[in-house]
């Protein structure tokens, strides 16, 4: 197989022909900065490559593997991270003039843990600034470009992670979550992405947006890929407060469960909210929920939990913990900051103490509902946006909080969430749909969205670049 | 009352209990968000009942590991 052919694998498949002797790491990552140096320069989603540690890591694997040392799905596959995760002695900016210079003397837990399973880190993945503003053309690099149309956002903050994986640069990225930065790009741009359960991957290490919030997870072309990188980056950690010491699955061997039976909660007033949700969307949602009760399941319309009013309170806390984190370089060196995070910064700084605890205090009562809303239905789906992916000369930042957000519930509730692709809209824009479980029920969700792809093809889309 | 925007002087205000010294220009920019907030703050209120402690109480036993 040619190494560039070889890029359009999955995961799963990659890993499958190096140990068949078909592909080898070195030509992979090769391959895959010889398409980045070739593409990206339309599509920004790297601000940084990593070619050395790359092809170090790369000929380790290779070496590994023909010596019979097997470290799982994940040894020699090229990856990005966003670049807000700690990378030991590589610059880390979180895509901001206030962190240009920072060079970690270690790696954040999940790097740790990519390396360890034999990954390849191809380089650092644009964002939107400190995981909070929007495609913003005054911070420190140029915002990440849609691959499926090049004059369109990706969606954010992950922006980088969603171009990357979607424009087969590389096969997986780890993005992070706070109101929906993961399946946000993972819905416009055409992949799989799940935000698991809060605690469930260790945030040490990793720029904080909101700790209360911040959520890490994997984005890749399907959900089996989502299930390997998801298994190498789950686990308890000592150094993150609010790691959780659960057991962690087989999310892999998990996805061959039958969905016979599961009952999918539909919460259809939540997709009129406001301006409503495009009809495109939806129609392609309404064809993905005929497919997942095709394959067994059951859907049921669900009302009352406060799955729109979510958002309300995820927004003021989000914004009253990203004050605290930012307050003093954003009170000392404003000018750093780009135009959009520095107005929403400083806008976290207007909300008094008694806003942020009555919205923790709305937080216990929502997130009791929510989690009721699962002693009825195994899960809950709905589009992942309510819109493809804007134009950015028609971008307005604005219109997210005139549509319904679907994303902003399952931060709030620290609930697993994930997307995965169900279809175009007539311009050749993706849309994705968005499956959410019972905590620490990555299972139940991954397999839901395994099923939906067995059935469908939306995720062997690619676009062309 | 609830759906009336903020004014710029109201945003320097209470930028400045905050310690945030914003230019006139500046808290400008930040009026339309900053109502849509006061909104979004208000109507969190609604769900903070009378009985209802914030989520993440303080747990002694997480500050000494019991």
């Amino acid at each position: 197989m040619a190494a560039e052919d070889a890029l359009s694998l999955t995961i799963a498949e990659l890993a499958a022909a190096y140990r068949q002797g078909e592909a080898k790491p070195v030509e992979v990552a090769e391959a895959a900065f010889e398409r980045i140096g070739r593409i990206d320069g339309r599509l920004n989603s790297f601000v940084t490559l990593t070619r050395d540690l790359a092809m170090r890591q790369a000929q380790a694997a290779q070496d590994e593997l023909a010596g019979g040392v097997d470290r799982g799905p994940l040894q020699g596959v090229p990856v990005g991270l966003k670049d807000l995760y700690a990378t030991q002695g590589i610059r880390t900016t979180a895509h901001s003039r206030v962190l240009l210079d920072w060079i970690p003397d270690q790696d954040a837990t999940a790097t740790a843990k990519l390396h360890a399973a034999g990954a390849v880190l191809l380089g650092k993945l644009a964002m939107h600034e400190f995981a909070y503003g929007g495609p913003d053309l005054s911070s420190a690099f140029p915002p990440a470009r849609n691959p499926w149309n090049p004059d369109c956002v990706t969606g954010g903050s992950s922006s980088g992670s969603g171009a990357a994986v979607a424009a087969r640069l590389c096969f997986g990225a780890l993005g992070s979550d706070t109101g929906g930065s993961i399946r946000n790009p993972s819905h416009l741009c055409g992949i799989a992405g799940i935000k698991p359960t809060y605690g469930l991957v260790s945030r040490h290490g990793v720029v904080p947006l909101s700790w209360s919030l911040d959520h890490c997870g994997p984005m890749a072309r399907t959900v089996e890929d989502c299930a390997i990188m998801l298994q190498a980056i789950a686990g308890h950690d000592p150094r993150d407060a609010a790691s959780a010491d659960v057991p962690v699955p087989d999310y892999r061997a998990g996805l061959a469960g039958s969905i016979q039976g599961l009952r999918l909660g539909v919460p259809r007033s939540w997709f009129d909210e406001g301006e409503g949700t495009d009809p495109e969307v939806l129609a392609a949602f309404e064809q993905a929920l005929r497919v997942l009760r095709d394959a067994g399941a059951q859907t049921v319309d669900l009302d009352g939990a406060p799955f729109a009013e979510s958002r309300a309170a995820n927004t003021i806390i989000l914004m009253a913990e990203a004050y605290a984190f930012h307050e003093p370089n954003i009170k000392s060196r404003p000018r750093d900051y780009g135009d959009s995070v520095r107005n929403r910064l400083r806008q976290g700084g207007l909300l008094s103490a008694t806003d942020y605890i009555q919205a923790q205090r709305a937080r216990t009562t929502i997130c009791q509902q929510l989690r009721a809303v699962f002693d009825q239905v195994n899960a809950v789906v709905s589009p992942s946006g309510p819109r493809v992916a804007a134009r950015f000369d028609a971008f307005d930042p604005d219109t997210a909080y005139r549509t319904p957000s679907y994303t902003h519930a399952f931060n709030l509730s620290g609930l697993p969430a994930m997307s995965v692709p169900c279809g175009f809209s007539a311009s050749g824009l993706p849309i994705g749909l968005q499956i959410a479980g019972p905590a620490f029920d990555e299972v139940t969700v991954l397999r839901l969205g395994h099923a939906y792809e067995r059935a469908t093809s939306w995720h062997r889309q690619a676009p062309a670049l | 009352m609830e759906d009336q925007e903020l004014t710029v002087d109201q945003v320097r205000n209470a930028a400045a209990r905050g310690g945030l010294d914003l230019t006139e220009a500046e808290a400008g920019q930040l009026v339309k968000g900053a109502s849509r907030d006061r909104r979004l703050a208000e109507a969190v209120r609604k769900y903070a009942t009378r009985d209802i402690e914030p989520a993440g109480v303080f747990r002694a036993g997480d500050i000494d590991g019991r």
